[in-house]
């Protein structure tokens, strides 16, 4: 059936969101209308569904990675022989699916999924789903002392092993000046990539010259710079790094937990920006542009005593040996290639210091507008209030205090903050984007740019999170940046009150890597 | 989430596995009828989900059990518009169930759908297959997508809604064909 355009008009309307009274009353007239109306809007309820189902395949990704790397091990899942209990069938391999804590239902719906090509993802979206459900509706699964039911009778093993379809993982997003190597496997597109070309779990790429943008089903885009070749893995929540540099970006939430697999290391995304530099066989750094990353040792050299580290923004690590420990080395941002949009999140106040200690990375250098001989050194502290706003963390930031304040005629002190940030050469200066968010005990009265005083409008009192975005004035390297606060006393405040001056920053560096070419 | 004990009388677990894989994404559908917030809409699934699972003993199988599943969606719904203190959006009951009656029809046809709808998106052109990653896998705003599409907000809404009647006549055109 083809819409008329008031129809179409109607309807993209309602599908916008918030309809008004109105559209749902012309939405009810349209539906009422025509009994093949109501089934029209289902189908596009239906539509909206299955894409939603086809891009983002929900939280399968445990099991997935699990079938598809028993399938890559070249370990064929068989189901257990009709009457075995679900703790004998369960898998010897440890990180196998747990049949035990699934029940019987999950036990029949991973075997549905098995079986049926079209129920593949969706079944084990479903497995994932009724595995949570199901938890509490059969509590006691886990329980010893519970008896296992046997698996029912008509739940017949199949006859050949799992050999699962490669799915669609990924897609090629992105590309400059990209040139391929050819496909090690006739399956694949090798050289002929292009753009828009949906990647498959497995699938190796391989990039001898250029840069490459790949965006997972789950929204993880990572920026492969040639030579690289990496392969997708699971359900292209995870890739391997053979050789070469890789930038990952993670900001969903779906795309949380991405991991890039090398010999020595993995490395999984906690929501961030990151590099790896698997360029030079024996040695992988990585570094860590904005939020946190876990490093682990690689499944295959792990053993009891296997490391594992977390990576916080403006940290890097560098592992040369396999059965090494990484060691911290500095963060250079400059050293990778980004796509288009620059991003980094820089150490805030607070950064990497303990409550109650001084922050060496910020001063106040100014009073009632004043410079100082000798700037002040702010101390850190843990407060309440705004933490809403901006999460009270040592690794990121936390409140800066100076206690040692004095009550002025007007009741009106005013402090400025200063430190120093840098803006990464490869960074075109014309499209850097300093956005900051601030939280200011009382009132944040201007921002100074390498010496540029701007006033700026701030809610006085401002405990809660405000932004501010600085667009000009910011230089290649080294910025002098100060935030000049004032602080207010109450009327009734005595001679023994304690009045500290607080602030409290967080902010992100953006921008355009420059054109070389 | 407290536990409860097993009911291995009351539920019967491979029943309603069966049942739910055959619902799970029409009742999908109908919350996305409903709830355009595609990571809301999955919280209403998966809360139906749960209810479902909880309540299976109070299914009355001689009705479609897409429509006992829509009958619970349609009190999570509503719930979730009061809890965002949101108006809903209620149309009356007599079209709810005529669209009830649409999906229990559809049902059956759903796993065809998806097959058909696989080939339809690889017929899209790169700028609309990128505009439906944004929207659905990366879950962007409609002014997020269009900073990245050079576009604005009002007209990646108009362009996702021709993208969904595009792939929903394709979906059609295909199964017609079969048949």
């Amino acid at each position: 059936m083809k819409l008329d355009k008031e129809t179409a008009a109607m309807l993209e309307t309602y599908f916008a969101g918030d309809p008004t009274p109105e559209i749902i009353e012309a939405m009810q007239a349209w539906l009422r209308r025509d009994k093949a109306n109501p089934r029209l809007l289902a189908e596009y309820g239906l539509i909206d569904r299955l894409i939603a189902h086809e891009q983002k395949n929900e939280d399968a990704s445990a099991i997935f990675a699990t079938l598809l790397e028993a399938e890559e091990a070249a370990e064929p899942i068989a189901f257990p022989a009709p009457g075995t209990t679900h703790e004998q069938a369960k898998p010897k391999r440890d990180d196998a699916i747990t049949f035990k804590q699934a029940g019987s239902a999950l036990s029949y719906l991973a075997k549905q999924t098995l079986r049926s090509r079209a129920g593949w993802m969706t079944g084990i979206a479903a497995v994932l789903v009724l595995a949570g459900l199901l938890a509490f509706v059969f509590a006691g699964g886990n329980d010893a002392s519970t008896p296992q039911a046997p698996l029912a009778k008509n739940d017949t093993p199949p006859t050949t092993p799992f050999k699962a379809t490669p799915a669609r993982v990924a897609t090629l997003t992105a590309t400059h000046n990209a040139k391929w190597a050819p496909a090690e496997r006739a399956s694949t597109r090798g050289p002929n990539l292009k753009t828009g070309d949906t990647l498959a779990a497995g699938q190796r790429l391989n990039l001898t010259q250029g840069l490459a943008e790949i965006t997972t089903r789950r929204g993880a885009v990572v920026v492969l710079e040639a030579p690289c070749a990496v392969a997708l893995m699971g359900d292209g929540h995870a890739l391997r790094l053979h050789t070469g540099k890789l930038v990952g970006i993670c900001e969903t939430e779906s795309s949380k937990g991405f991991v890039v697999r090398t010999t020595q290391m993995n490395i999984t995304d906690l929501g961030t920006r990151f590099g790896v530099d698997a360029s030079e066989p024996g040695r992988v750094e990585v570094h860590v542009f904005a939020g946190e990353v876990d490093l682990q040792q690689a499944d295959a050299v792990a053993g009891d005593n296997a490391w594992s580290q977390r990576l916080f923004t403006g940290q890097a690590a560098r592992l040369v040996e396999e059965k090494s420990t990484p060691s911290l080395i500095d963060a250079r941002m400059d050293r990778f290639t980004l796509n288009d949009d620059f991003l980094a999140e820089l150490p805030g106040t607070g950064f990497g210091v303990e409550p109650g200690q001084t922050d060496p990375n910020w001063q106040i250098v100014a009073y009632q507008g004043q410079p100082l001989d000798q700037p002040w050194q702010p101390i850190a502290i843990n407060l309440a209030y705004g933490v809403d706003n901006i999460p009270n963390h040592p690794q990121r930031t936390q409140w800066l205090n100076w206690h040692q304040t004095k009550r002025t005629a007007d009741l009106t002190e005013s402090y400025v903050f200063q430190t120093r940030i840098q803006l990464p050469e490869s960074i075109d200066p014309a499209t850097a984007r300093l956005v900051i968010d601030c939280s200011t005990d009382n009132q944040l009265a201007a921002i100074h740019v390498n010496g540029e005083r701007s006033p700026v409008s701030s809610a006085y009192g401002g405990f809660e999170s405000e932004r501010f975005e600085i667009t000009e004035g910011l230089i290649p390297g080294e910025n002098t940046i100060g935030f000049e606060v004032n602080n207010l006393w109450p009327e009734d405040a005595d001679d023994n009150f304690e009045n500290g001056v607080g602030l409290r920053v967080g902010w992100r560096l953006h921008g355009r890597t420059k054109q070389t070419d | 989430m407290s536990a409860k004990p097993p009911q291995s009388d009351a539920i019967n677990p491979r029943g309603f596995a069966e049942l739910w894989l055959d619902a799970q994404h029409a009742l999908g559908g109908f919350v996305c009828v409903h709830v355009q917030d595609q990571a809301l809409a999955d919280d209403i699934v998966q809360e139906v989900a749960r209810q479902a699972t909880a309540n299976f003993d109070q299914y009355d199988q001689s009705r479609p059990f897409i429509a006992w599943l829509i009958g619970i969606a349609r009190q999570r719904i509503a719930e979730s518009y009061r809890e965002r203190g949101r108006r809903p959006v209620v149309f009356s009951s007599d079209i709810l169930d005529s669209i009830t009656d649409a999906y229990a029809d559809l049902q059956p046809e759903v796993d065809d759908r998806l097959d058909a709808l696989r080939d339809c998106m690889d017929q899209l052109n790169n700028r609309h297959r990128r505009v439906i990653e944004l929207r659905y896998a990366r879950q962007l705003s409609q002014d997020e997508i269009g900073e990245r599409v050079g576009s604005n907000g009002r007209a990646v809404n108009a362009m996702l809604f021709r993208i969904r009647t595009a792939l929903r006549e394709c979906v059609s055109k295909q199964m017609e064909d079969t048949r």
